[in-house]
């Protein structure tokens, strides 16, 4: 070939390259499977981190294996009270020590096989077992034998399952026995990690797959469950896909047969999907910027939701100037809640001054606490040797990286420097660096927050136990400790209370925390959603939802009666019901 | 060309190991672990959890693990019944994810790689064609009103951040003119925009280059000697200038596709995508130490093929430079 001919030839060559690259292009479109839309299609916030119950239990997780599994027991979103779930009946012993629960006739697995009380223990003794390392294994403490079957102990010196109170009597009854009563324990046997799992598809993986069965075991094509839906696709950081189970007992009431849960991290991508039609319903992502626009629309109504989160200050008590109760006391008393409910949150969160957010749970109602004063805050900070003269050094608030965070704590600085004169810093961590500082107590004072795992104020007061690993304070008292387990014993609801409210005084004494305000759930909403409601915990069961008509959408704005903006929720004319929803149409109420 | 590839492959194996080593040590020296989080673990679940995922060895035996010589010992990858030899990276077995813990790394890139590999090319075909074209109109017309505005047009692509560009885009091509969706990954549609804002500043930079090269180009001896003898500046501007004009254009594409295949945090959090690019900063956060890992592994060896893939270019393109004295 000629000079010039190879020059001609090369011209060539871009545009051919651009071709091959664009066919390359055109075959991944090609080979990519198109999904076709969903009944129903939320915003989980993140990819959730395993579909095994006993693993782990963040508020992602625990909305997907609410739609896979049932435990013996369920909650009513409407109010948080116990329903029947796999077991069909129960009943306790006048002590609260003995449980037997009946368990549905004919109930069986995603994959056919009947579902028998001997899941139920399998999954049990797999929670507690310490190869399983579950967080949640304490749950079952209450049980006979059961902290030394998780400790490796056992009557006889080795572990025996057989000497813990969890027994099958035949295929439909279970007996648990308790140690000590708990008052709780059926809010307990509703959380997520008490959920069966299904014992011989997880024992095929581990014999097929040996040490690769955690990543084959949930696998669609592998996942064996007993809940309203099954597992139907997984792409990470993308979708869940959820299936309504045919073989659920309860089926025929489930309504949507395809639910979608997306796991949109940015908060504005998840709003811009919300307002253009993609999500039906999202939960605690509202940028703060659009939270007043979002304010007075009917699909938003974080003032009517509050929730059990709280959002306080770990002061540690292990350093000085904080190892000194009258200081602590002292910042507590000067903090301006208001400004930060009002002037930043904006989303009707409650300043709060106990350590049970919103001050009750149930009938528990906290102590109530000194009111901000800021004369006896300067005495008390006197009292213990902090005067002009000799002012208090610098303090440090400590919190994990985000612009929220760092506005609270300039209010809060703000507020101390003005009442009691003190120069506050600032010092912010990235995530997983702020969590290692507060466990090893290198910190003064540390922003944290707590949201409850059962609707319980022992959830909230139990946290400040000694022998707690969530304490992080350093704060350690043997009356408080001792209160505690006493109220975990005591049945009678009264009494109860009263030791709570007891030990919760001790802590509004002692100060190893500052409250600074509680939670509302921040659900966005499509307003033709049935079968969710507002609760404490936030916790919705997919099984009951279902799209309302339009008379009963009508009726429920006739009766609401109040100046919301209403917003589009359209219905059977935009092909809202697909042929599945509405054969289904008459889902139950819970 | 065989002599070359093999050196190429000697240093490839060099530079990986290091990087492999580097990058496992630091990651390991950073605060806090995997199972860290708001709810503390007692004590023996998160002992039970680091023997599982054989965190409670001293890091060199980890390190010597990871790599493969050193057997996993009995226990395995996770703590099964062991009876599975561990290959480790050599094997190309990458291990369990920490964070997302029912995939292993291999799934995890399996899954979201072509995501953004699909992504990455339409970015470049749209940022070579875009590029290419606009540099060759300066070339074609230097110094006129097109050259100012191309100009212009381009340092605001390689200044303005992708996540502004892609704000803008959302608010134009979703709300006020919606032709596109807002996010998310299925169709054709939902490539166009995030396409759109990672090809744009790599267009701005490429246009840049080619002018650039142009402009050298044209004044060099040989394409003055063609004007003079009276061939038409189209003819010369593509068959004989842009030649050697695109040179450093090249050499760009290199990394440059390496970066925009392996996809982009900022662009697939704004169009929620399933793709790589978050990975390579939410492993490190999430002290997903095998994640970090794989991303690594993965990034260095993009570059690494990619950068030798231009080199051979180089010579096609430039009969001057030959891959033996390279």
């Amino acid at each position: 070939m000629t000079r010039a001919g190879r020059a001609r030839s090369w011209l060539w060559t871009a545009p051919a390259a651009i071709l091959v690259l664009g066919l390359g292009w055109a075959a991944a479109l090609a080979s990519r499977s198109h999904l076709p839309a969903a009944d129903f299609t939320f915003n989980n916030n993140s990819e959730v981190s395993t579909l095994d119950p006993a693993a782990v239990s963040s508020v992602p997780e625990g909305r997907i294996l609410r739609a896979l599994y049932e435990g013996l027991v369920i909650r009513n979103p409407e109010n948080l009270a116990i329903l029947p779930g796999a077991a069909e009946s129960w009943e306790t012993s006048a002590d609260g020590l003995h449980w037997s629960f009946h368990l549905r006739e004919g109930l069986v697995w995603s994959n056919g096989d009947p579902l028998t009380a001997a899941d139920f223990v399998f999954s049990f003794q797999r929670l507690l077992l310490p190869a399983t390392a579950s967080p949640f294994a304490s749950f079952l403490f209450a049980v006979s034998g059961a902290e030394d079957f998780h400790a490796g102990r056992g009557p006889t010196g080795s572990p025996d399952w057989n000497a813990v109170g969890i027994k099958a009597i035949d295929a439909r009854n279970l007996n648990i026995d308790l140690a000590s009563p708990r008052p709780y324990f059926l809010q307990l046997l509703a959380t997520t990690a008490l959920l069966p799992v299904h014992m011989q598809s997880m024992q095929a993986m581990q014999q097929r797959y040996r040490e690769r069965w955690m990543s084959e075991w949930p696998k669609p094509k592998n996942l064996v469950t007993n809940g309203p839906f099954v597992l139907g696709l997984r792409r990470i950081n993308d979708r869940i896909r959820l299936l309504r189970n045919t073989r659920y007992w309860d089926a025929q009431h489930v309504a949507f047969g395809t639910i979608d849960a997306l796991a949109v991290e940015h908060w504005g991508t998840s709003l811009n999907m919300y307002l253009t039609g993609g999500l039906d319903w999202l939960d605690g992502s509202v940028p703060p910027l659009f939270v007043t626009k979002m304010l007075g629309r009917e699909d938003f109504r974080p003032d009517a939701a509050p929730y059990l989160g709280l959002y306080f200050y770990r002061l540690n008590c292990t350093k000085p100037p904080l190892d000194d109760v009258r200081v602590r006391r002292a910042l507590a008393l000067s903090i301006n809640r208001d400004d930060v409910c009002a002037k930043l949150l904006k989303a009707g969160q409650e300043p709060c001054t106990s350590f049970v957010p919103w001050g009750h749970i149930g009938d528990y109602t906290s102590p109530r606490a000194q009111a901000q004063n800021a004369g006896v805050a300067k005495r008390l900070l006197a009292q213990a040797g902090f005067t002009a003269q000799h002012p208090l050094e610098k303090l440090s608030i400590h919190y994990n990286t985000a612009e929220s965070h760092r506005d609270i704590a300039e209010v809060i600085a703000n507020a101390w420097k003005n009442t009691l004169g003190i120069d506050v810093g600032f010092s912010n961590q990235e995530w997983k660096v702020w969590l290692d500082s507060q466990n090893k107590l290198e910190y003064q004072i540390s922003r944290s927050s707590w949201i409850a795992d059962y609707p319980d104020a022992s959830s909230f007061l139990g946290v400040f136990t000694s022998n707690n690993p969530n304490n992080r304070t350093g704060w350690k008292n043997a009356t408080f400790d001792e209160l505690m387990a006493r109220s975990e014993r005591e049945l009678n609801p009264e009494r109860r209370n009263q030791l709570l409210v007891k030990a919760e005084q001790i802590l509004l004494d002692e100060v190893p925390a500052i409250p600074i305000y509680s939670y509302v759930a921040q659900n966005v909403v499509n307003p033709r959603l049935g079968g969710f409601s507002n609760n404490v915990l936030n916790e919705q069961n997919p099984k009951f939802w279902y799209w309302k008509s339009d008379d009963e959408l009508k009726r429920e704005r006739r009766e609401r009666a109040s100046s919301l903006e209403l917003v589009a929720a359209p219905g059977p004319s935009a092909g809202l019901y697909s042929q599945a929803v509405q054969k289904q149409s008459g889902a139950r109420r819970p | 060309m065989i002599g070359f590839l093999l050196r190429r492959a000697a240093w490839f194996a060099l530079t990986l190991l290091c990087v492999v080593t580097l990058a496992f040590f630091l990651m390991r020296a950073a605060p806090g672990g995997p199972f860290s989080g708001e709810r503390a673990l007692a004590p023996s679940v998160e002992a039970a959890l680091r023997a599982r995922y054989h965190l409670d060895w001293p890091v060199w035996r980890q390190y010597l693990a990871y790599i493969g010589p050193l057997d996993w010992g009995d226990r395995g990858w996770i703590a099964g019944d062991g009876t599975h030899p561990f290959g480790g990276v050599l094997a190309g077995d990458f291990g369990p994810s920490f964070k997302y813990r029912d995939f292993s790394v291999n799934d995890v890139l399996a899954q979201s790689l072509p995501v953004s590999l699909e992504l990455g090319l339409l970015a470049l075909i749209f940022a070579v064609v875009l590029g290419v074209g606009a540099g060759l109109l300066c070339g074609l017309y230097p110094r006129g009103k097109l050259d100012f505005w191309i100009r212009l047009l381009a340092t605001a692509g390689v200044a303005i951040p992708n996540f502004v560009l892609a704000s803008l885009m959302v608010l134009v091509f979703v709300f006020l003119i919606p032709i596109f969706p807002v996010a998310g990954w299925g169709d054709f549609k939902h490539s166009v925009l995030p396409a759109l804002a990672l090809g744009t500043p790599v267009a701005a930079y490429i246009a840049r280059l080619v002018r650039a090269g142009l402009f050298d180009a044209l004044s060099q001896d040989f394409v003055r000697t063609a004007i003079a003898k009276g061939m038409p500046t189209r003819i010369v501007v593509l068959r004989h200038a842009l030649r050697q004009g695109i040179l450093p254009v090249v050499s760009y594409l290199g990394p440059a596709s390496a970066a925009i295949l392996t996809g982009s945090l900022v662009i697939e959090k704004i169009f929620f995508i399933p793709g790589t690019g978050q990975h390579f900063v939410n492993s490190a956060l999430n002290r997903d130490y095998t994640l970090a890992m794989g991303v690594t592994i993965l990034y260095t060896t993009l570059v690494f093929a990619l950068n030798t893939l231009v080199d051979v270019i180089y010579t096609l393109l430039d009969p001057r430079i030959s891959l033996e004295q390279a």
